[in-house]
């Protein structure tokens, strides 16, 4: 892809030199930089100084820029449609991340409904503890929070009794 | 036979034998406050109550099995000689709290303190021969 992409570029770089060349750019002593000659510039200095006349017999008309620039265009755009070597386009290859399955609000609330149960249970062992963490997964960050927090209240009202490991 | 007696003696003999402790000693016995909790692992799991226990917790989970980003969950409790506890959480524990708790092992002394929802807000531990 690369060498293709240097192949239009320098294909266009020497369009664009041909074409200036051809519509006649001539070097300005005076300045020492390339100025475009036109029939109005040749006009206006002709009362004046006669040096700056264009030294090399071409056609005195404003380039068409216009043109010049679509013809490279055209020419960049026929490059790159080009088929590779191969003679194949290679395809690229998007991918698109998978959306990750949504949770529902009906898990969300059969996970706090299990919450309550656990704790309206008043055992708090291992078991417990491990589905309720499991249970928090379902849960975004705000029912997580009362969820847990419903579980301090009843842990420092003393309606849970707290057995083995620890406390949350 | 004989061979078995003298086995069986030595190993009687090894068995009674007392374990001998040097050097510094902080017996680090669990204290719990309205909103903090400290002790050392090993004070707490060696006195004479059932009662004192102090430890952390870590839990890493996903919502979907695709996820690559897990969520933390953090908690630390204490309980001293009279069965008071302060116990607090953190849904979104710092790395450093992570690898703090991660290093908690029987040289351990820990020290944790929230506010009086139970959320977490501090926590420091140490590491040292004294605490064994």
């Amino acid at each position: 892809m690369n060498r293709l992409i240097i192949c239009a570029v320098t294909l266009a770089a020497g369009l664009s030199l041909g074409a200036i060349i051809d519509h006649g750019l001539v070097s300005d002593p005076r300045t020492g930089a390339h100025a475009e000659v036109s029939s109005d510039a040749v006009t206006a200095e002709a009362g004046g100084s006669p040096q700056s006349l264009p030294s090399a017999a071409g056609p005195t008309s404003a380039p068409d820029l216009a043109s010049m620039r679509a013809m490279i265009r055209e020419e960049l755009a026929l490059a790159l449609a080009k088929p590779q070597a191969g003679g194949q386009v290679t395809p690229v290859a998007v991918v698109v991340p998978a959306a990750a399955p949504a949770i529902s609000a009906e898990q969300q609330r059969e996970a706090m409904q299990s919450v309550e149960a656990m704790i309206s249970g008043g055992r708090w062992g291992n078991e417990e503890r491990n589905a309720f963490h499991q249970k928090l997964a379902l849960l975004d960050p705000q029912q997580r929070e009362q969820a847990t927090q419903r579980l301090v209240q009843a842990i420092d009202a003393g309606s849970i009794k707290v057995s083995g490991g620890p406390m949350l | 036979m004989r061979k078995l007696k003298v086995a069986a003696a030595i190993a009687v003999g090894l068995m009674t034998q007392a374990p001998s402790f040097a050097g510094a000693y902080y017996g680090a016995t669990v204290v719990v406050g309205s909103i903090y909790g400290y002790g050392s692992v090993v004070a707490a799991r060696d006195s004479g109550d059932s009662k004192q226990a102090i430890g952390c917790y870590i839990g890493a989970y996903v919502t979907n099995v695709t996820d690559t980003v897990s969520n933390n969950y953090l908690s630390c409790s204490a309980t001293d000689a009279s069965g008071n506890s302060y116990y607090c959480y953190d849904y979104t524990p710092p790395d450093t709290w992570i690898k703090m708790v991660t290093a908690i092992n029987s040289s351990s002394w820990i020290y944790f303190y929230g506010d009086s929802n139970h959320h977490c807000q501090g926590l420091n531990t140490q590491q040292g021969s004294a605490y064994l």
